[in-house]
C-alpha cells in the first residue's frame, strides 16, 4: 500500500511520496559524505566497513557526476520511456498448477524447519 | 470543545482467482507451509511474473460498480524494502497509475440518510507471506504460501466521520465484493481487512488533523473499537497540551487499545519505479464493455427494486439485500410462498430465518430450511392451513429436519379448525363451564373477551382460526 | 583442413551429417582441451564433462534414429546467468557460489531440445556488471588473444572459450554491450537480438528493461543456426514478443545492392583510436563494393547514452537484486545477530564492489528527492536517444560504425576508475536503451589484437544484419583467424 495519507489527493501523494529526512533535496550532488554513503548502504542492506568508506564517497561521487550531465538536457517535452517494446501487458488465463518441488527448492535454502525457511527473529 | 473525527479507510480484499496474480500457483488457503509457493512466489533468480487476466478483470468490475474511472493505461511499479516475507525485496503494486481511480459507495446512516464515500483509487498488488514468529530453533519460520495472491487496495477519501460511518462503509464494500463474487470475504482468514487513517481537528477547523495509521484490522467489531480508542487518544493528547505524532499503530483486541508498530519508526522510502518487467496494462472499450456485460444487480439498484416491487420499507430492502445471498433466498421464498405477501415474508425472512440463522450460526446459504420449504410454510398461513403462531412450531420443526411444512403440519395434527360447527361446540361448552365470567362479562367487563378466546384457543391447542372464534364468540356471547 | 576444435558450427554440422565424426568423440575432444588449458584462461566456472557426455551419446542416438536437427549434437558453452537444473549456477558471483538451479531457462530449454551438448557454465563478471570480466569471485578471465588482457565483459567467459577453440559457440547476455564488446576484443560474431526476441525467463535479471540473451559464434552463419533455435515467443516472459522467428540461415546470402547504410557522425568522437576508425572505413568500403549505398546519419543524443545507462541499469539492478537477502536460497553469513544484521552482512559479503557500487548507485537515483533529476530523467534521455534511432531507420537500412573505441585493454588497467570503464561501451549503451538488435563482427587487427564492427539494425530485422554479416565474411577472413597461442 503507498506510504501516503487517504487525507490528500493522488497527484499531490505521486509527487511528494516517501519521508526521507537524510537528503536534503538538492539537485545536484557534487561529493557523498560518509554519512550519505552509510543511508544508501543501510536502505540497500549492505554492510560497508569503515576502511572502505572514503572508496565509496569517491567512486559514487564520481559516477553520480558523471550522470548528472543529463540534468543539461532539456526533456520538458519529452516523455518518459521505461520498456523498450510499445506493447501491452499480456494477460495470463487463471489457471492453477499444483506446486510438487518443495523439498528440491528448499535444497538451496540456509536454513528449513517443517517447511518453513527460518531467519534470524523479527523483531517488531 | 467541539471535536470532528475524519476517517479514511485503505481496504485490502484478496480477489478469489484460482491462480496467483503474477504466477500459476494455487491460492487455495491453508495447505502446508510453502507448498503453494512456486519459483515465481519464491523470488527464485531468473523468474519472471505474468499478470494473472482474471484479477484484471475483477478490480475493472469492482471499478464499474462504484462509478470509478477505468484506466485506459495502468502501470505495476515496484515498492522496494526489506522484509522476510517479501520473498523480491519489492513487493509489485501499482501507484502512479492505477487501474481504478475516482468511485463512489453510498452508506446508510442510522436516521436512515444516505451518505456518499469517496472512493479515490483502487489497485492492483500482490500479498505478501506470513512470519510465524513461535520459536523455531529461537528463529522466525516463513511461509510464503499467500505470497503472490492478489489484492485488490481500495483507498477511501477522508470523508467518514465516526467509527461507525466507517464501519457502514467497511460493511458495504465487503457486501459489494461477495455480490460481484469478486472476493470470499473471509475476515478470519484476512481475505478482506483493512488500514484506519484516523485524525481529528476541533469542529470548523478547515485544515485535517496529524493522522494515525491503525494496521490490519480483520473485523467489524474491531474496527470500531480501535477507531473510537484512535479518536479518544488523540483528543486527550491534544486537550492535554500535546501533539500527534503521525505513526503506524496496531489495535490489540485483548486490551482494547492501539500502540505504535515500531518503537523507533524508520524512515520509510520506497523508491517506487514501474516495474521493467510488466509492460503497461492496455484496457480499451470493448474490453471493458464486456465486463460490464457481466456485472450482476448491484446492491443500491436491488435495494431500490425491492421498494418498488415488494413494496417493502427503505429498511427491509437495505436488510434483505446486505448480501447477495440473503437477497436471493428472499426472492426465491416469495416465488415458492403462493399466496403469501412479499412484505408478509419479508417479515418472516427477517424474523425467524435471521433469528434462527445467527442462534445457530449458518450463513444463509446453508440454512437447513430451503427456500423452496420456507416458501411452501408461508403459503399455509396465507392459505389459513395454519395460524401464524403455529408457523412457528412448523419451522423450529422444519428447523430441526423434520421435513417439509405440509408433512409437519399433517405429522403434528397442527391444520386449524375451520369447521364452525366443531368451534361452535367448543364455545358452548367454555360458555357452560364458566358461568361467572360470562355475567360478568354480559355486566360490561369487556376485557373478559380475551379470557374467553383463550379457553377455546386452549381447547383446540391452538388450531382454531382465530377470527372465525373472535366472529363466533361475539355473536354467543 | 583445420582441426575439429576450431570449425564452425556449420561446419560441424556437416560432419555430423556426414558420419564423419560423432557428438561423442566431438565433446571429449572438446573437454580434454578444456582439461588441458583453461587454466590459463579462466574462461569456466564449472565444466559438466557426465552431463556432456550424456547429451552428446543422446544425440548420437538422436541422429541413427534419423531425427537430427541442424543442431543437434554440436557443443557449447552456457554463460553461468542461465539458470540450469541440477547444475550450480553462481552469475559470477560468491552470492550463488552453493546456489544449484532447480529449473532451466527457457534459452537453455531450446537449445536443449534442439539437441547441443552442454560443456559447462562460463565465467562472467559478476551479476554481468563490467567490461573486463575483472569483478568474477571467481577471478579474472583472460583474452586468448593476449592473455595480459581482458577478453571483454560481461560474457568474457563465454568469448574467451569459443575465441580458444574450447567450444564452437556459446550464449552470452547483452544489457550495455555485453556481448558485442566482449565478441569484438576476442575476433567472434556477437548478436544480441531485439529486445524481446529472446525470452528472458530463467537469465538472472541484472536491468530487466535491457538484458536481452544472444549468441557468441564465430561466424554469421552460425549466429544465425543459434538464434534460430533460441528466438521465439515465451509465455513466461511478460516482455517477449510473439512474432514468427525468420529462418535466419535462409536469407544469408541474399544479394546487398541498393542496401542503404547509415554510418552515425557521433561514432567518430575524441575517443576513437584512429586505428579503428581506419578499420571501418576499410569495412565500409566492402560494403560499397558489394552494391551498398553508404550515407552519414546523426544520432544527436548518442553522447547522453553512457550517463543514461548509468542511471536505469543500477536502478532495476538495485531493485532486481534485493531478492539476494540470505533468507531463502544464495549465501547467508555466519552467525547472523538479528535479521538486519543478515541482511547486511550476507550482502555485504556475498556481493563484490562493482556489484555493491551499482547498487548503491541505483538505490540513490531512485530514493525520495533524487527520482526526478536521476531516474525520470534518464527515462526521458533513453526516449530521446531512442527516438534519435527511429528516425535514422526512416532514413537508413542499417547503421554501421565500430563495436568498442579501442582493442582489448590490459587486466588492472581501467578497474580504478569506474567512468573510462564505462565510457567503453560508449557505441554499445544506445542500442540497448533503444532495444534494437546489434552485431559485431570481426573486422581486422590492430598491434596484434581484434577489432570488431558493429551492424545495428531496426527492430526485427536480425535477418538483414546476418546476411549483411555474412556477405561481409564472405569477402573477408578476418573470422577465420585463431590465436597464435590457442590453435
Amino acid at each position: 500500500m503507498p506510504e501516503y495519507s487517504s487525507n490528500e489527493g493522488p497527484l499531490e501523494q505521486a509527487r511528494t511520496y516517501g519521508n526521507l529526512l537524510v537528503f536534503s533535496a538538492r539537485r545536484s550532488p557534487l561529493a557523498l559524505t560518509p554519512e550519505h554513503v552509510a543511508t544508501i548502504a543501510h536502505l540497500a542492506r549492505l554492510e560497508v566497513r569503515d576502511e572502505d568508506v572514503s572508496g565509496y564517497c569517491d567512486r559514487l561521487s564520481r559516477i553520480l557526476e558523471f550522470v548528472a550531465q543529463l540534468e543539461a538536457v532539456d526533456t520538458s517535452a519529452v516523455e518518459p520511456m521505461a520498456h523498450a517494446e510499445r506493447m501491452s501487458q499480456r494477460l495470463r488465463e487463471d489457471t492453477a498448477v499444483p506446486v510438487s518441488e518443495r523439498d528440491l527448492f528448499q535444497q538451496n535454502a540456509p536454513a528449513t524447519d517443517g517447511g518453513l525457511y527460518l531467519v534470524p527473529k523479527v523483531i517488531e | 470543545m467541539e471535536w470532528e473525527t475524519v476517517i479514511g479507510l485503505e481496504i485490502h480484499a484478496q480477489l478469489s482467482t484460482r491462480s496467483k496474480i503474477f504466477s500459476s500457483a494455487p491460492t487455495a488457503y491453508g495447505a502446508e507451509p510453502n507448498s503453494q509457493a512456486n519459483l515465481v512466489d519464491l523470488g527464485y533468480p531468473g523468474v519472471l511474473p505474468v499478470l494473472n487476466g482474471e484479477a484484471v478483470r475483477m478490480a475493472v468490475k469492482l471499478g464499474l460498480a462504484i462509478g470509478a474511472t477505468i484506466a485506459p493505461r495502468s502501470v505495476f511499479a515496484r515498492k522496494n524494502y526489506f522484509y522476510p516475507d517479501l520473498p523480491k525485496g519489492y513487493q509489485i503494486s501499482q501507484f502512479e497509475l492505477p487501474i481504478v481511480a475516482s468511485g463512489t459507495l453510498d452508506i446508510m446512516l442510522d436516521d436512515g440518510s444516505l451518505k456518499t464515500v469517496g472512493v479515490t483509487r483502487a489497485h492492483l498488488e500482490e500479498d505478501a507471506g506470513k512470519s510465524l514468529h513461535e520459536d523455531f530453533q529461537g528463529m522466525t519460520g516463513i511461509d510464503l504460501n499467500r505470497a503472490g495472491t492478489p489484492l485488490i487496495e481500495i483507498v477511501s477519501e477522508p470523508d467518514m466521520r465516526s467509527a461507525k460511518e466507517a464501519v457502514a462503509y467497511m460493511k458495504k464494500m465487503h457486501s459489494l465484493v461477495r455480490y460481484l463474487e469478486i472476493c470470499d470475504g473471509n475476515m478470519q482468514e484476512g481475505s478482506f481487512r483493512c488500514d484506519a487513517n484516523v485524525s481529528v481537528r476541533r469542529a470548523g477547523e478547515e485544515k485535517l488533523g496529524t493522522r494515525c495509521e491503525v494496521k490490519n484490522l480483520n473485523s467489524f467489531r474491531y474496527i470500531e473499537r480501535a477507531i473510537n480508542y484512535e479518536v479518544e487518544r488523540q483528543i486527550e493528547l491534544i486537550e492535554s497540551g500535546g501533539t500527534v505524532v503521525q505513526q503506524t499503530r496496531l489495535f490489540d483486541p485483548d486490551k482494547g487499545e492501539t500502540r505504535p508498530l515500531r518503537s523507533k519508526e524508520e524512515a520509510n522510502d520506497y523508491r517506487y519505479f514501474p516495474d521493467p518487467d510488466l509492460l503497461p496494462v492496455l484496457l480499451d472499450d470493448a474490453y471493458i464493455d464486456g465486463v460490464r456485460a457481466t456485472l450482476p444487480e448491484l446492491p443500491d439498484a436491488k435495494r431500490a427494486r425491492f421498494v418498488e416491487e415488494y413494496g417493502l420499507s427503505a429498511y427491509d430492502a437495505t436488510v434483505l439485500t446486505a448480501t447477495r445471498e440473503m437477497a436471493d433466498y428472499y426472492e426465491a421464498v416469495v416465488k415458492s410462498a403462493a399466496g403469501a405477501e412479499a412484505k408478509l415474508v419479508a417479515n418472516w425472512v427477517m424474523g425467524e430465518l435471521s433469528g434462527a440463522l445467527n442462534r445457530d450460526g449458518i450463513e444463509v446459504e446453508s440454512s437447513p430450511v430451503s427456500a423452496q420449504m420456507f416458501g411452501g410454510l408461508l403459503a399455509r398461513i396465507a392459505d389459513d392451513t395454519i395460524s401464524g403462531k403455529i408457523a412457528k412450531e412448523v419451522f423450529e420443526a422444519m428447523w430441526a429436519g423434520e421435513g417439509d411444512a405440509d408433512a409437519v403440519i399433517e405429522k403434528r395434527g397442527l391444520r386449524q379448525i375451520t369447521d364452525t360447527g366443531a368451534i361452535d361446540e367448543i364455545i358452548d361448552s367454555v360458555i357452560a363451564a364458566n358461568p361467572g365470567q360470562v355475567e360478568q362479562y354480559r355486566s360490561g367487563k369487556d376485557k373478559l373477551f380475551g379470557f374467553f378466546v383463550g379457553q377455546v384457543m386452549k381447547e383446540t391447542q391452538g388450531k382454531a382460526n382465530p377470527g372465525q372464534v373472535n366472529e363466533l364468540l361475539k355473536k354467543k356471547l | 583442413m583445420s582441426e575439429l576444435h576450431s570449425k564452425t558450427l556449420a561446419e560441424l554440422s556437416g560432419l555430423l551429417a556426414d558420419g564423419e565424426t560423432s557428438s561423442v568423440e566431438l565433446t571429449r575432444t572438446l573437454l580434454e582441451r578444456v582439461g588441458a588449458r583453461d587454466a590459463e584462461l579462466n574462461s569456466f566456472i564449472t565444466v559438466t564433462p557426465e552431463r556432456a557426455l550424456a547429451q552428446a551419446e543422446a544425440a548420437d542416438a538422436r541422429r541413427k534414429r534419423g531425427d537430427a536437427g541442424p543442431l543437434t549434437g554440436l557443443p557449447l558453452v552456457h554463460k553461468d546467468i542461465f539458470c540450469t537444473r541440477g547444475v550450480k549456477t553462481s552469475c559470477g558471483s560468491r552470492m550463488l557460489d552453493n546456489f544449484v538451479a532447480p529449473y532451466d531457462a527457457t534459452v537453455v530449454q531450446r537449445l536443449d531440445a534442439a539437441g547441443m551438448v552442454m560443456l559447462g557454465k562460463s565465467n562472467m563478471d559478476e551479476f554481468a556488471m563490467g567490461s573486463s570480466n575483472e569483478t568474477s569471485w571467481y577471478g579474472p578471465v583472460r583474452n586468448p588473444w593476449d592473455t595480459a588482457r581482458v577478453p571483454g565483459g560481461s560474457s568474457g567467459g563465454s568469448v574467451a572459450a569459443v575465441a580458444a577453440s574450447f567450444a564452437p559457440a556459446a550464449t552470452g547476455t547483452d544489457t550495455g554491450g555485453s556481448i558485442r564488446q566482449p565478441a569484438a576484443f576476442t575476433n567472434l560474431t556477437g548478436l544480441k537480438p531485439t529486445y524481446g526476441r529472446v525470452s528472458r525467463y530463467g537469465m538472472i535479471a541484472f536491468a530487466s528493461s535491457l538484458d536481452q540473451a544472444g549468441t557468441i559464434t564465430r561466424t554469421a552463419e552460425d549466429a544465425a543456426m543459434m538464434l534460430g533455435a533460441m528466438a521465439g515467443f515465451d509465455d513466461a516472459d511478460s516482455t517477449s514478443v510473439d512474432r514468427e522467428v525468420p529462418v535466419y540461415r535462409a536469407t544469408l546470402n541474399r544479394d546487398l545492392k541498393g542496401l542503404k547504410v547509415g554510418v552515425p557522425v557521433e561514432f567518430f568522437d575524441e575517443g576513437l583510436d584512429s586505428k579503428v576508425a581506419d578499420a571501418v572505413q576499410a569495412a565500409l568500403d566492402v560494403y560499397r563494393s558489394l552494391g551498398c549505398e553508404v550515407v552519414k546519419v546523426s544520432l544527436p543524443n548518442l553522447m547522453l547514452s553512457v550517463p543514461t545507462y548509468y542511471v536505469i541499469a543500477p536502478a532495476e539492478c538495485a531493485s532486481n537484486l534485493s531478492r539476494f537477502d540470505g533468507a531463502r536460497f544464495g549465501y547467508r553469513c555466519e552467525n547472523p545477530r538479528d535479521l538486519t544484521d543478515m541482511y547486511e552482512r550476507s550482502r555485504g559479503d556475498g556481493f563484490g564492489d562493482e556489484v555493491k557500487r551499482r547498487i548503491m548507485t541505483g538505490t540513490y537515483v531512485l530514493s525520495a528527492g533524487y527520482y526526478d533529476a536521476y531516474y525520470l530523467k534518464a527515462q526521458k534521455t533513453r526516449h530521446l536517444i531512442a527516438a534519435d534511432f527511429a528516425k535514422a531507420f526512416e532514413e537508413v537500412d542499417l547503421l554501421m560504425g565500430p563495436t568498442t573505441p579501442t582493442p582489448a585493454f590490459k587486466l588492472g588497467e581501467k578497474t580504478d576508475d569506474p567512468i573510462t570503464m564505462y565510457l567503453n561501451d560508449i557505441y554499445v549503451n544506445g542500442v540497448n536503451l533503444a532495444g534494437l538488435p546489434g552485431l559485431s563482427i570481426p573486422m581486422g587487427f590492430i598491434d596484434g589484437l581484434p577489432v570488431g564492427f558493429q551492424i545495428i539494425g531496426n527492430h526485427f530485422q536480425e535477418a538483414l544484419m546476418l546476411n549483411a554479416a555474412h556477405r561481409y565474411q564472405c569477402e573477408t577472413d578476418w573470422h577465420t583467424r585463431t590465436p597464435e597461442g590457442f590453435k
